[in-house]
């Protein structure tokens, strides 16, 4: 379904990835883990649009997407779940989710969906006249994912949905995850909690200093020496 | 000694036999003209070139240097240099408070202060008429003169004269220029344009130095005002035109910003240019500002860089 | 009374002075850069009513919106054409070619309206109405009048429809609005076309008060930037309440102290506000650059 192909990605002078090559099949939930600065969210950034690779080719579909402006890779249904949630702290949570669904023409259609992801998200329909930047973290991240959603995506690229929540939330992130899961949305997880990613991934890359260094079904790496050390805290096993 | 110091010394040699050279008063006139915006492309280029920091309001300092030095010689009859030395403090000083008042923000706020403190200037020039006689402007303003004991009097009333007292100073300049962005200040200068937020993480102070810089920049302006109005001997609010500023600019970005010679090859075409320009007539301006548009977008790095590089470009081939 | 008086006046010009004042606080919302031409575009507007209205004889309001669609057509072309390629290049840069291409602005309009200045005949009756001892004409009537609609009508544009909130949405988080599937490129055209769009209404509200002529620009521009960095930055509310404060103290001070400083009271303002709240009266603190 998403194939990306010998990617070389640099920022100004700085190269940050360098012939990576990485598959989602269609429904499966794909992680990509490795430390701060590996180039996780690189990749993602090149696959949603935000950043045009210097060479190798993306694909969807089997169509090439690489190069592309972000709006048309949206068109295409793929949604971006940025690092840092990036919600747009003086719109209304209403405003927000409405942007999310911004190439849709339809009034109702949009409403209809903000109503079924209230009945997901039920804290964001107590919110729902709220400035976005008054929300709490936990509440934030279901906004993001929730506006993630709206463009009703075949594939959603999460970019550390974890990061910075306490360990109750980062639960509840799994919890949707696995919902997302079960409704057949195929998922691009980057993360740096490799404990959660590799229990919800059934496939996992392993990047460092912006090569894929690593790959195998997720059970396979759980197991994997290096893996443990590196990425697991070397207790489990 | 290296190129560039042989290229500056031919040049300043060139300078020096210029009068010989050219006796027309006109080719006299634009060189005196070309020696006074050459010092404030310096003292621009401090600020644009090594800092980073846009300044349109040099016609700000430029102004209230021949105003103040035009009033102390009219109504103190006080020697023309005691006056010079007042533009120098005065710029000075208004320089010192643009730059405190705005440097607490960065950016757009120091433009939109130097050109808002041109226009209130200029109303103030306009309005004030008990001093500066409003529009009618001020006449009459002497030329420095100095005695020599017995030999007679050497009065800089004359072309020849003043154009080499200019030529002193802006030589002056130079150097003045040259050893501030070689010492450690100038380090600290290009360290504030390349990147604030690191340089103020190595403890350079960024907020003391810019507002050193635009100091020792506005002082040089208003010396540069205070001999021009020493030159023309009349002076209106029009010194405070904002296309002075917007002109000298582009001498600092045409020339080459961040360089030593840079400005003063600005100083030379900027001052030309519009000259050259009288030759469409009413739409001279327009054409002026196309240029201005493409310069930017076109030739940031000034004409001297992209000289140097189709010349070396020959040399390969 | 007078001083009732002056502050009414000084509210009806205020209210032209906020429409300057949110038309540059929409550019710089997108761009990062205040626009250098935006008093040129004010000028424009009023030189454009001036030919549409005075030498053509069109009818007062249409001539009105042809000049104001006129100047955001320039607005627009200028946007395809000089900014949109520039949009990576450094501020620097941007600020400099704005600059070139009001200069450019303001010597075009003096090639074809020439420097002598012209005033817009008004349509409007002259003889005032009196109300408790307080004069109104009817053409100031009608600017505060236009001047408020204009202001909600922007105001519901950014609130109510899809592309207002995209365009709050791209002032906020420009990359997360591009995920969004928002064209940014069309967010830039569309905010500086309306933002050169209101700074002309303002030229054709002001213009039959006062005179025109081709360096209008330069006062309007000098005044806009007072206004927005008083506001704050990037504030709507503060734009508006910094026009009509502007517009308040602009007439009293030219009714108290002397009409030939009127113009510099913005710059004063702006000078005390930097001293007492460099951040504007509706600013986020931490603003820098």
């Amino acid at each position: 379904m998403l194939g990306v192909e010998h990617i070389e990605a640099s920022y100004g002078h700085i190269r940050a990835l360098s012939d990576v090559s990485l598959k989602v099949e269609e429904h499966a939930t794909v992680t990509l883990i490795g430390s701060n600065g590996a180039g996780k969210s690189t990749l993602l950034k090149v696959v949603s649009g935000l950043l045009k690779p210097n060479e190798g080719k993306v694909e969807f579909y089997g169509e090439r997407i690489d190069g592309l402006s972000p709006d048309r890779i949206v068109a295409r249904g793929i949604a971006h779940c940025p690092e840092g949630r990036r919600i747009f702290p003086e719109l209304t949570v209403v405003e927000n989710l409405e942007m999310g669904a911004y190439l849709e023409r339809s009034k109702k259609l949009v409403k209809e969906r903000i109503e079924k992801l209230f009945d997901s998200f039920p804290i964001l329909r107590e919110r729902h006249k709220q400035l976005a930047g008054t929300l709490s973290g936990g509440e934030l991240q279901q906004l993001a994912i929730a506006r993630a959603l709206m463009s009703n995506p075949k594939m959603m690229l999460f970019d550390e949905p974890s990061l910075g929540l306490a360990p109750i939330l980062v639960d509840q992130v799994e919890k949707i995850i696995l919902r997302l899961k079960e409704e057949k949305i195929t998922i691009l997880l980057v993360e740096q909690n490799a404990n959660m990613a590799l229990e919800l991934a059934d496939y996992a890359y392993v990047m460092e200093t912006g090569s894929i260094i690593l790959e195998g079904p997720s059970p396979d790496l759980r197991r994997d020496e290096r893996v443990i050390k590196a990425y697991l805290g070397g207790l489990e096993g | 000694m290296n190129r560039d110091r042989i290229i500056t010394l031919l040049f300043l040699l060139g300078s020096l036999i210029y009068p010989i050279l050219m006796r027309d008063p006109y080719y006299m006139h634009m060189a005196i003209l070309i020696g006074i915006y050459a010092l404030l492309a310096i003292s621009l280029n401090l600020l644009l070139g090594y800092t980073g920091q846009l300044s349109l309001g040099h016609a700000a300092f430029f102004g209230v240097g021949a105003y103040v030095s035009s009033l102390f010689y009219l109504n103190l009859k006080i020697p023309v240099w005691i006056g010079m030395v007042m533009a120098l403090i005065a710029s000075g000083i208004l320089g010192y408070i643009v730059a405190k008042l705005s440097f607490k923000l960065r950016g757009a706020y120091f433009v939109i202060m130097t050109i808002g403190i041109t226009e209130v200037l200029k109303l103030v020039g306009l309005n004030w008429v008990d001093l500066t006689k409003g529009p009618m402007g001020l006449t009459d303003i002497g030329a420095p003169t100095i005695h020599l004991g017995g030999l007679g009097t050497l009065d800089f009333g004359d072309k020849i004269p003043y154009y080499y007292l200019i030529l002193s100073l802006v030589v002056l300049c130079f150097y003045l220029q040259y050893r501030l962005v070689s010492s450690s200040y100038g380090r600290a200068f290009i360290s504030i344009r390349e990147n604030e937020d690191l340089a103020e993480s190595v403890g350079i102070n960024c907020y003391k130095y810019l507002v050193i810089v635009v100091m020792v920049s506005a002082s040089i302006a208003g010396v540069a005002g205070s001999l021009y109005a020493h030159y023309v001997s009349f002076i209106d609010p029009g010194v405070f035109a904002f296309f002075i500023s917007v002109n000298v600019v582009m001498m600092v970005i045409g020339g080459g910003q961040g360089t030593l010679m840079g400005p003063i090859i600005g100083a030379i075409l900027f001052t030309l240019i519009p000259e050259w320009l009288r030759v469409f007539g009413d739409a001279r301006m327009a054409v002026y500002a196309v240029m201005v548009i493409v310069i930017v977008i076109f030739m940031p790095r000034g004409i001297l860089f992209y000289v140097t590089q189709l010349l070396n470009l020959r040399k390969k081939t | 009374m007078i001083f009732v008086q002056y502050v009414i006046n000084g509210l009806i010009i205020g209210g032209a002075y906020a429409l300057i004042g949110i038309g540059l606080t929409m550019v710089f919302g997108i761009m990062r850069v205040v626009n250098f031409a935006h008093g040129e575009m004010y000028m424009l507007g009023a030189y454009f009513l001036f030919t549409f209205f005075t030498k053509m004889g069109i009818n007062f309001y249409l001539s009105m919106l042809l000049a104001i669609a006129a100047v955001m057509g320039i607005g627009g072309i200028y946007e395809k054409a000089i900014l949109k390629p520039l949009r990576r290049r450094s501020i620097e840069t941007v600020m400099l070619s704005m600059i070139g291409f009001s200069l450019f602005i303001q010597n075009i309009a003096m090639l074809i309206w020439t420097p002598v200045p012209e005033s817009i005949t008004s349509p409007f009756p002259l003889t005032a109405y009196t109300l408790g001892g307080l004069y109104f004409l009817p053409q100031r009537i009608m600017v505060i009048f236009a001047a408020l609609f204009l202001v909600l009508l922007t105001h519901l544009l950014l609130k109510k429809t899809k592309i207002g909130k995209a365009m709050r949405a791209t002032f906020q988080d420009l990359e997360a609005a591009s995920l969004m599937g928002i064209k940014i490129d069309r967010i830039y055209s569309f905010t500086f076309v309306i933002g050169v769009g209101l700074a002309a209404s303002a030229g054709t509200l002001l213009g039959p008060i006062f005179t025109v002529h081709p360096y209008i620009g330069n006062l309007a521009n000098l005044k806009a930037f007072a206004i927005v960095i008083i506001g704050g930055l990037g504030s709507f509310t503060g734009a508006i309440t910094a026009g009509f404060l502007l517009g308040v103290f602009e007439s009293l001070g030219a009714g108290y102290v002397s009409s030939g400083y009127q113009d510099a009271i913005g710059f004063i303002l702006l000078i005390i506000i930097l001293i007492y709240r460099p951040t504007g009266l509706f600013g986020k603190i931490g603003q820098r650059r």
